[in-house]
C-alpha cells in the first residue's frame, strides 16, 4: 500500500476524452477511489487537445489518461509534444484508446506514453493503472 | 556517316515520302543511300548520307548492314524490354490497387473495432461500477444517470450494427424498396426535428428550407438519407457553426441539399469521400463514426435512380446534394397546408391526418410499434405518458391513435374517454395495444380496435388498414361486378362521398389491375362466373403486394356457415346487396371515408 495520505501529496489526474460517457465513468471511478487506493487524487478532465494542453500546463499532472482520436487531433501528438519540450517530466502518461491493433498499441509508447490502456477497460483497471504509476519512481 | 535517333517516330505512309522527307531535311547536294536490313515491309533502313556517293565501296556497305543488323536487334531488344516495362508498370498498379483495396479493408476493420469498443466502454465499465456497489438484499440503489450511458452506449453499437447490415444487404443487391409517394418536406422536417438536439448540444445554427414536395420513393430509406447527410454535417461542423437543409425541385428530380460550415474536404479526397471503408482526413482525428455513413447514402440514393454529390472548401464547408428522380408518373402532390415553420415551432396546424400517435410508456414496446409501423410506410409520434398523449393527438391530428392502457399518471381508459369526449380528436380512430385483456371495456369506450400483447405485425397493419384511410389523395376504390348495372350503384353510393372509383366486370383483370396501380380497397360482388369473391379475396392477400388490402364482398344472399369459415379473417366484411344497400356498403366504408369523419356514424 502506498502513502497518499498526507495533505501535502494531493497528485493530480488529468484524463482527456472526447466521449462524454467515459468522461464520467472516469469522474465516478476516481471518485469511488477516493475511498480507497487513491485517497488524494484529484481528478480534472478536458475534451479536446486545445483545453487539454492548458489544463496541463496548469496543473503539471501527476498522471495523464489520454484518448488518441480527439476532435482537434491526434492524442499521440500532445503525449510527443509533451516529452519533446521536457515540460512534463514527472507526468506518467497512459494512453486510454480503443484502437488497439499491435501497430497503434506500438505508436503509442513509442510517442512516449508509459502505458496503454484498451478500450473497453474496467474501472478497476484504469485505478491498478494509475495507482502502479504513483508507486514507480518517475525518471 | 549513319544517322541515328533515339527518337522513335511513327512511320505511317509510303517509303519513298518518308524518304523524300529526309531528302529535303539533308543540305543541299549531299546524297541519301538507303539500305534495308531485311526483306520485309517492317524492316529498319539504315540511311547513308554523304556529299560524295562514291566514298562508300561495296565493302563498306557490307560492313554497315552487318552493323546495321546488330543494331535492328538491339532496337527490337530495346522494344521487348519496353513491352516488359509497360506490362510490370501495369502490373504493379494493379497490385498497388489491390493493396489500397486490402489496406481500406484493414483500415475498417481497425476502425469498426475502434468503433464497437467506445461504446462498449460505457456498457462494460458502468455495470463493473454498478457490481461493485454495495449491495442490500442483492439490490443496489444507482444515479440514472449510469443507465443512461450504458443505453445509450447500447443504442450506438445497434446503430452501427444496422449499418453494417444495411451496407451488406446493398452489396449483395438485396435491397428493397418499399415506394410509396411521401412529402420529402414533411420528412426533412421530422427527421431535422429528430437531430436538432445534437446541434443544440454543439451550438451549431440549423436551417431547413422544405416545402412540402411529393416524391416516389421509400420512406425508410429516405429518412436515412437525409438523416446520414443532416448528422454528417453536424458532426463535421464546430461549435458555432451552421447547417442548412433544402428541399428543392428541378423538372426531372427533387434535390436534398445539405451544407454546413464545417471543416470542409480537401479536393483530393472529394472522390473517395462516397467510397466504403473510407473516412477522410487526418486519420487520429477521425470523427466517431463508422466510415459507412456516406458510402451507405450514396448507394441508398443510387437505389432509388437517384445521383449525390459533393462540393468543397477546405476550412469553409462542404455541400452535398442527393438528386433523386421524380417519377413521371407520380401521383399530384398533395396539398397539405401546413407551413414548416409553424410545425417546427410546435404550433397547432392543419391535418393531412398522416403519422400514427403511439401512447406508450415502454421504450421497448415503443421500439417494436415502430419496427412494424414504419417500414409499412406509416409516420410514428410517440407520447410517453397520457396528457402528453392527449396535447400531441390535439396538435398533430394523426391518423390513428395506438394506446396502451397501463400508462403512469392518467391510465389508458381515461386517456380513450377524454379523446372520445374531446371535438377536436374524438373522430381519430384509436386502437388499444395492451396486455390487458378487457377488451369489452375498451370498445364501449369508444376504441375502434382492441388488440392484446404479444403483438403481431400483420395483425397490428390489418387492423390500420382497417381503420385508417392512406393519407394523401381521395381514397381509391376497386369495384368488381360481373353486373355493370350493379357496378353502377356502388359507383354512385361512393362517388358522392368522396371515393374514386374504378370499376371492372372481371375478377381476373381486377387481380391485374391491383398490381399496377395503388387502391386502398376493393369492394367486390360473391357470386361472378369465372372466379368468385372468396376465391378473389383470396387471391389478393396471396400476393404480397396486396396482402393487406381491405377488402368488402358484397352479396345478395345470406352467407353459409361454410362460406363464413372460407371468409375468416380475409375481409373486412360483407354487405348486403338487398335492401338499404347504399346504407350497408357506407357503414362498411365508414373507416375509409374521406374527410372528418361523422361523429354519429
Amino acid at each position: 500500500m502506498i502513502n497518499l495520505t498526507s495533505a501535502a501529496m494531493t497528485r493530480v489526474v488529468v484524463v482527456v476524452e472526447d466521449d462524454p460517457a467515459i468522461l464520467a465513468l472516469c469522474r465516478v471511478t476516481f471518485q469511488r477511489a477516493q475511498e480507497g487506493p487513491l485517497r488524494d487524487v484529484r481528478m480534472v478532465d478536458a475534451m479536446d487537445l486545445e483545453s487539454a494542453r492548458l489544463i496541463i500546463a496548469a496543473e503539471a499532472p501527476d498522471i495523464l489518461v489520454m484518448d488518441v482520436r480527439l476532435p482537434d487531433g491526434s492524442g499521440l501528438d500532445l503525449v510527443r509534444d509533451l516529452r519533446r519540450s521536457g515540460m512534463a517530466g514527472r507526468t506518467r502518461v497512459i494512453i486510454a484508446s480503443a484502437s488497439v491493433l499491435p501497430a497503434e498499441r506500438e505508436a503509442a509508447l513509442a510517442a512516449g506514453a508509459d502505458r496503454f490502456l484498451p478500450k473497453p477497460y474496467r474501472p478497476a483497471e484504469l485505478v491498478a493503472a494509475v495507482v502502479d504509476l504513483l508507486r514507480e519512481p518517475s525518471e | 556517316m549513319v544517322a541515328e535517333s533515339r527518337q522513335e517516330v511513327p512511320i505511317e505512309g509510303r517509303l519513298d515520302t518518308l524518304l523524300a522527307g529526309v531528302e529535303k531535311a539533308a543540305h543541299p547536294g549531299f546524297h541519301l543511300s538507303v539500305l534495308k536490313l531485311r526483306d520485309d515491309r517492317l524492316s529498319p533502313l539504315l540511311v547513308l548520307v554523304s556529299r560524295h556517293a562514291s566514298l562508300f565501296a561495296d565493302s563498306d556497305r557490307e560492313l554497315l548492314v552487318a552493323l546495321g543488323a546488330q543494331t535492328a536487334i538491339v532496337v527490337e531488344r530495346r522494344m521487348i524490354v519496353a513491352d516488359q516495362e509497360e506490362l510490370a508498370a501495369r502490373l504493379s498498379s494493379t497490385v498497388e490497387e489491390l493493396h489500397a483495396a486490402s489496406e481500406a479493408k484493414s483500415d475498417f476493420l481497425a476502425s469498426m473495432s475502434h468503433e464497437l469498443r467506445t461504446p462498449l466502454s460505457a456498457i462494460l465499465g458502468f455495470s463493473d461500477l454498478m457490481r461493485s456497489e454495495p449491495s442490500a438484499d442483492g439490490n443496489v440503489s444507482v444515479p440514472l444517470e449510469w443507465i443512461e450511458h450504458m443505453h445509450r452506449g447500447g443504442e450506438h453499437l445497434v446503430s452501427l450494427i444496422n449499418d453494417l447490415l444495411d451496407l451488406a444487404k446493398v452489396e449483395a443487391g438485396r435491397l428493397e424498396l418499399r415506394v410509396e409517394t411521401l412529402d420529402v418536406g414533411a420528412l426533412a422536417l421530422e427527421v431535422a426535428n429528430g437531430v436538432r438536439p445534437i446541434a443544440e448540444r454543439k451550438q451549431v445554427r440549423l436551417s431547413i428550407v422544405a416545402p412540402s414536395t411529393s416524391l416516389l420513393a421509400d420512406r425508410g430509406r429516405v429518412r436515412q438519407i437525409l438523416y446520414n447527410l443532416l448528422s454528417n454535417a453536424i458532426k463535421f461542423t464546430p461549435e458555432h457553426g451552421a447547417v442548412d437543409l433544402r428541399i428543392s425541385t428541378t423538372p426531372s428530380s427533387v434535390e436534398i441539399e445539405v451544407g454546413d460550415t464545417g471543416v470542409g474536404i480537401a479536393q483530393a479526397d472529394l472522390e473517395t469521400v462516397f467510397e466504403e471503408f473510407r473516412q477522410v482526413g487526418d486519420h487520429d482525428a477521425r470523427q466517431q463514426g463508422t466510415g459507412l455513413g456516406l458510402a451507405l447514402t450514396r448507394r441508398l440514393v443510387e437505389a432509388h435512380g437517384g445521383t449525390i454529390r459533393v462540393e468543397s472548401v477546405v476550412g469553409r464547408g462542404s455541400r452535398f446534394t442527393a438528386s433523386l428522380p421524380s417519377a413521371g408518373e407520380a401521383p399530384a402532390p398533395v396539398a397539405i397546408a401546413r407551413s414548416p415553420h409553424a410545425l417546427l415551432r410546435g404550433e397547432s396546424v392543419a391535418s393531412d391526418r398522416s403519422g400514427i400517435l403511439v401512447i406508450e410508456d415502454d421504450p421497448s414496446a415503443v421500439r417494436l410499434l415502430r419496427e412494424y409501423l414504419e417500414p409499412a410506410g406509416h409516420v410514428v409520434h410517440v407520447a410517453a405518458g397520457g396528457e402528453e398523449g392527449l396535447v400531441l393527438a390535439r396538435r398533430l391530428q394523426p391518423a390513428a391513435i395506438i394506446l396502451d392502457v397501463l400508462l403512469p399518471g392518467v391510465d389508458g381508459w381515461d386517456v380513450l374517454r377524454r379523446a372520445k369526449a374531446d371535438d377536436a380528436i374524438s373522430s381519430i380512430p384509436v386502437i388499444i395495444v395492451t396486455v390487458v385483456d378487457e377488451k369489452e371495456v375498451g370498445l364501449a369506450l369508444g376504441a375502434v380496435d382492441y388488440i392484446v400483447k404479444p403483438l403481431r405485425r400483420t395483425e397490428l397493419l390489418r387492423s390500420l388498414a382497417r381503420h385508417v384511410r392512406p393519407t394523401g389523395n381521395r381514397p381509391k376504390v376497386l369495384a368488381v361486378d360481373d353486373d355493370p348495372a350493379a357496378l353502377e350503384i356502388v359507383r354512385a353510393a361512393l362517388e358522392p362521398e368522396g371515393f374514386e372509383v374504378h370499376t371492372t366486370t372481371s375478377p381476373v383483370a381486377a387481380l391485374e389491375m391491383l398490381q399496377e396501380g395503388r387502391f386502398d380497397l376493393v369492394v367486390s360482388d360473391v357470386v361472378m362466373p369465372d372466379l368468385d369473391g372468396f376465391e378473389l379475396a383470396r387471391r389478393i392477400h396471396e400476393n404480397v403486394r396486396t396482402a393487406e388490402m381491405p377488402v368488402l364482398l358484397v352479396t345478395a344472399h345470406d352467407l353459409s356457415e361454410a362460406d363464413k369459415m372460407r371468409l375468416n379473417g380475409k375481409i373486412i366484411g360483407i354487405a348486403s346487396k338487398g335492401g338499404a344497400a347504399q346504407h350497408g356498403l357506407l357503414r362498411w366504408l365508414e373507416p375509409y371515408l374521406p374527410g372528418p369523419r361523422a361523429a354519429a356514424l
